[in-house]
C-alpha cells in the first residue's frame, strides 16, 4: 500500500464517547456538542511497550481519561434518579470514536475501560465528570493462566493463542503476526498470570503486544517489516528531542535459554493416603509442582495380604496439561482402601544454558551486559538466532526519539512515518513505539519514535 | 541416577506364548501387535524373587496414533502390577500399580523408544503382572519390551567377598585411609579376607561406641575431627 500524505493538522476533528453499562444501556458525549452533555477534553496514550526496564520490552497497556460536563447530573454516581446508578464503576466500557467531517462518520478510535471514576456538582448546575481508562490488557494481564493442553513440538504463537483463547477470548479478538515463529519443544507456560506468560513469549519473539483502536490485541514484531503508512513535513513538529536511550550502554547480550536435554525423571506430585473407592476414581485438576515435558509413570501403591491383591486396581489412566494432571483409577474392590500416589516424569523451565553476542559498534568502555532469560527459547540455534535477533533490535533503537507538536491524530504506535524537512536532524523515516494526543482546550500530541535507516 | 548400572538381561524373557492376547497376536518376527481395543498380559512369578532398588522399563513400539502428544497421557498403557514381599517374613505385605504412558521423546528407524526409570521398594515380589492395552484407534506394534533389575555395585560386590569367608576367619591385611592433603585424619577402613583379592571398604559417617585404644604405631598423630556426641576413652 502506497503511503498517504498527511495533510498538516487543521483542526478539523471531533471526539466522541460512547460508554456502555453493565445493564446494557449506553452514554454518549461528544465535542463541541453544545448540548446539556459536552466531551470537554480527552487524552490517549498509546504505547506499544515499556522499555525502560526491559529493552526488549514489557507488554503495557493503552490508557486515556476524560472529562465530561453534564447538566443533567447523569454521570454523578450519587443521582439516584439517573439510569446509570449503580453502574458507574470500574469495568464500564468507554468506546472513543473521531470523525473529520463534523459528526457525518465516525470511526473506532480506541475500546477502554473505566478503572477510575471522579464526579462533582458544580454550583453553575453541570456536573463534572473525569474518567480515567485503559485498553483490556490490563485486565487480561491480571486474570490466572487457564489449564492449558501440554504439548511438544508446536510455535510458541500456537501457545499464545491457546493462552488467549483459554482465558475466554474468540479468534477474532486478536492477531498474531504471521511472520512471528519460535518452535518450542515442549510448551510451556510459566507464572499464575496472563501477564508473565504474555510478556515472556513476547520477549522470547521479539513482539509487541498492543490493542489497536478497533479494540483488537495485536501481536506484532517489535520492529516490523518497513512499510511506510504516511510522509508527513515538518510544519506541526514543534520539538524533536533525541532521547538519552539506556539501551546505548550495552554492547553484549546474554541469554540463558532452557536447553532441552533428557533430564532424570522427578516426582512431581506425591499424595498419600487418597481414599480409593469402589469403581471409578477420578482425580481431576491435580496440581503438578513443576513444569511438564512429559509424565513418565503414575505409580500407586498400598497394602496387601495376597497375590489376589493385583487385582485391587484394574486400570490406571492420566490426562497431564500445563501445570496439573487428571488420573482415573479404576478399583475392584468392594470396600474402600487407602494408597500413596506419585507422579513422576520430566521437566522444563530450568534456564541454565546460554549464548552470547556482542553488539557491533559500542563503546566498549562504558558499556555492559544485557542478561536476558526465557524458558520458552528451547534450542541452541533458536537462542543463537534469537541474541542476534536482539543485537540488531538494540542497534536501532538506539536511534529513539520524542516529537511534540500538532500532528495528526490518524498516527498510532508500529506505523512507519516518514517525515520531510530541510533539517536534516528531523528528516527521515520513523517507527512510532508511543503516540500521546490530548484534546480539549488546545490539541497537542507528543509522538515517540525509533529513527530507522 | 546418573551412575546406575542395570543388569543386561530382561527377567521378561522374550515375547512368547506366556502372554495371554486379546485382539492381538505375536508375529513370526517376535513382534507383539495389538489391535485397537485389545491387550496383552504377561504375569510372573519365580523371575520376580529378588530385590533389587531400581527397575527400568524399554519398549520400542510404533503406533500411527501416538504422537508427542502422548509425552503427557497413558494411552496405549504400560500397566505394572506388582504385590511384594516384606523381606524379613517373607509375607506379602504392598501391593504397588504403575501406569506407564508410551512416551516419544527418541525416535527409532521402527517408531519410538521409551525408557523409564523408577525405584522399587528395594523388596521381593511374590508376583509380578504387565498388561499392555492399545487404547487407540489404530494398531499398536510393540517391537521389544524388557524389564532391567538395577545392580548395585556396593552390594553385589560385598556380596561376593563374604561369600568367600568361612566363620572365624581373620582379615589378611588391614588398611587405614586418610585425606591426601590432611596428615592424621581418618576416612576409611580396608581388609582383605583369605581366599580374596577383592578388599572391603567402609567408610563411617558417625562413630558410636567407646574408643578404648589409640595405638600410635603408625608413627603419626590420629586426629578426631568429628564428635557426634560423648566419647568416653577408657586408659
Amino acid at each position: 500500500m502506497a503511503a498517504v500524505t498527511l495533510q498538516p493538522w487543521t483542526n478539523g476533528q471531533t471526539f466522541q464517547i460512547v460508554l456502555t453499562f453493565d445493564n446494557n444501556s449506553t452514554y454518549t458525549a461528544t465535542q463541541n456538542s453544545g448540548d446539556d452533555k459536552m466531551l470537554e477534553s480527552i487524552e490517549i496514550q498509546e504505547n506499544s511497550a515499556l522499555t525502560d526496564g526491559n529493552p526488549v520490552g514489557i507488554m503495557t497497556p493503552n490508557y486515556a481519561s476524560f472529562r465530561i460536563f453534564d447538566r443533567t447530573g447523569a454521570l454523578l454516581t450519587t443521582n439516584t434518579g439517573s439510569s446509570y446508578y449503580g453502574y458507574m464503576r470500574n469495568g464500564v466500557k468507554v468506546n472513543i470514536y473521531m470523525s473529520e467531517d463534523l459528526g457525518i462518520t465516525w470511526v473506532a478510535f480506541g475500546e477502554y475501560y473505566t478503572e477510575s471514576w471522579y464526579s462533582e456538582k458544580s454550583e453553575g448546575g453541570f456536573a463534572l465528570v473525569n474518567l480515567s481508562c485503559t485498553d483490556k490488557l490490563s485486565y487480561i494481564g491480571q486474570k490466572e493462566m487457564p489449564a492449558l493442553p501440554a504439548y511438544a513440538g508446536v510455535d510458541v504463537t500456537v501457545l499464545l493463542a491457546g493462552i488467549l483463547q483459554g482465558i475466554g477470548l474468540s479468534i477474532s479478538d486478536f492477531i498474531i503476526d504471521p511472520s512471528l515463529q519460535l518452535s518450542m519443544l515442549y510448551a510451556v507456560a510459566k507464572g499464575d498470570r496472563v501477564r508473565e506468560a504474555l510478556n515472556t513469549i513476547a520477549q522470547s519473539l521479539l513482539a509487541r503486544i498492543y490493542v489497536n483502536r478497533a479494540g483488537v490485541i495485536e501481536v506484532r514484531p517489535a520492529i516490523p517489516t518497513k512499510t511506510i503508512a504516511y510522509v508527513m513535513d515538518d510544519s506541526t513538529i514543534e520539538t524533536v528531542t533525541v532521547k538519552h536511550n539506556k539501551i546505548a550502554q550495552y554492547n553484549k547480550i546474554k541469554l540463558l535459554y532452557n536447553k532441552v536435554d533428557d533430564r532424570p525423571s522427578e516426582t512431581l506430585l506425591m499424595l498419600n493416603n487418597a481414599n480409593i473407592k469402589t469403581g471409578v476414581n477420578a482425580l481431576t485438576g491435580l496440581t503438578l509442582s513443576k513444569s511438564v515435558l512429559g509424565i513418565d509413570a503414575v505409580h500407586i501403591s498400598t497394602a496387601a495380604t495376597a497375590e489376589s491383591n493385583l487385582e485391587k486396581i484394574t486400570s490406571i489412566d492420566y490426562l497431564a496439561y500445563q501445570g496439573g494432571i487428571d488420573i482415573t483409577i479404576v478399583s475392584a474392590l468392594v470396600d474402600d482402601f487407602l494408597a500413596n500416589i506419585e507422579v513422576t516424569g520430566r521437566c522444563t523451565g530450568v534456564t541454565d544454558a546460554y549464548v552470547e553476542s556482542t553488539i557491533a559498534g559500542t563503546d566498549a568502555k562504558v558499556a555492559n551486559t544485557l542478561t536476558l532469560e526465557s524458558y520458552v527459547i528451547q534450542e541452541d540455534a533458536a537462542a543463537r538466532t534469537y541474541v542476534a535477533s536482539v543485537a540488531s533490535y538494540l542497534r536501532s533503537m538506539r536511534q529513539e526519539v520524542e516529537i511534540t507538536g500538532t500532528l495528526s491524530q490518524l498516527l498510532t504506535v508500529q506505523q512507519y512515518i516518514t517525515i520531510t524537512s530541510d533539517d536534516a536532524n528531523i528528516a527521515g523515516d520513523y517507527l512510532i513505539t508511543g503516540f500521546n494526543l490530548s484534546d480539549g482546550a488546545a490539541y497537542s500530541t507528543t509522538v515517540t519514535a525509533v529513527r530507522v535507516v | 541416577m546418573d551412575n546406575l548400572q542395570f543388569a543386561r538381561d530382561s527377567f521378561l524373557g522374550f515375547l512368547d506364548n506366556r502372554w495371554v492376547l486379546v485382539n492381538a497376536e505375536i508375529n513370526g518376527q517376535s513382534q507383539l501387535v495389538i489391535q485397537a481395543g485389545g491387550s496383552a498380559r504377561l504375569v510372573l512369578t519365580s523371575e520376580v524373587q529378588d530385590e533389587c532398588k531400581f527397575m527400568r522399563i524399554d519398549v520400542e513400539f510404533s503406533c500411527t496414533a501416538v504422537s508427542s502428544a502422548n509425552n503427557y497421557k497413558s494411552n496405549p498403557t504400560l500397566l505394572i502390577k506388582e504385590v511384594c514381599k516384606d523381606i524379613n517374613d517373607n509375607t506379602i505385605n504392598k501391593a504397588i500399580f504403575r501406569a506407564f504412558g508410551f512416551n516419544t521423546f527418541t525416535p527409532t528407524s521402527r517408531g519410538y523408544s521409551d525408557s523409564s526409570i523408577y525405584q522399587t521398594t528395594n523388596q521381593p515380589m511374590a508376583s509380578l503382572s504387565i498388561i499392555i492395552t492399545n487404547q487407540t484407534t489404530d494398531q499398536l506394534v510393540i517391537y521389544g519390551i524388557g524389564a532391567y533389575r538395577s545392580i548395585d555395585v556396593s552390594e553385589a560386590y560385598v556380596r561376593k567377598v563374604t561369600q568367600s569367608v568361612s566363620k572365624g576367619d581373620s582379615a589378611t591385611s588391614f588398611k587405614v585411609y586418610h585425606n591426601d592433603d590432611e596428615v592424621g585424619s581418618l576416612n576409611g577402613l580396608g581388609w582383605l579376607v583369605q581366599g580374596s583379592t577383592l578388599e572391603i571398604k567402609l567408610q563411617p559417617t558417625y562413630f558410636q561406641g567407646q574408643l578404648i585404644a589409640i595405638n600410635t604405631n603408625y608413627g603419626q598423630a590420629i586426629s578426631i575431627q568429628h564428635v557426634i556426641e560423648q566419647i568416653d576413652l577408657l586408659i
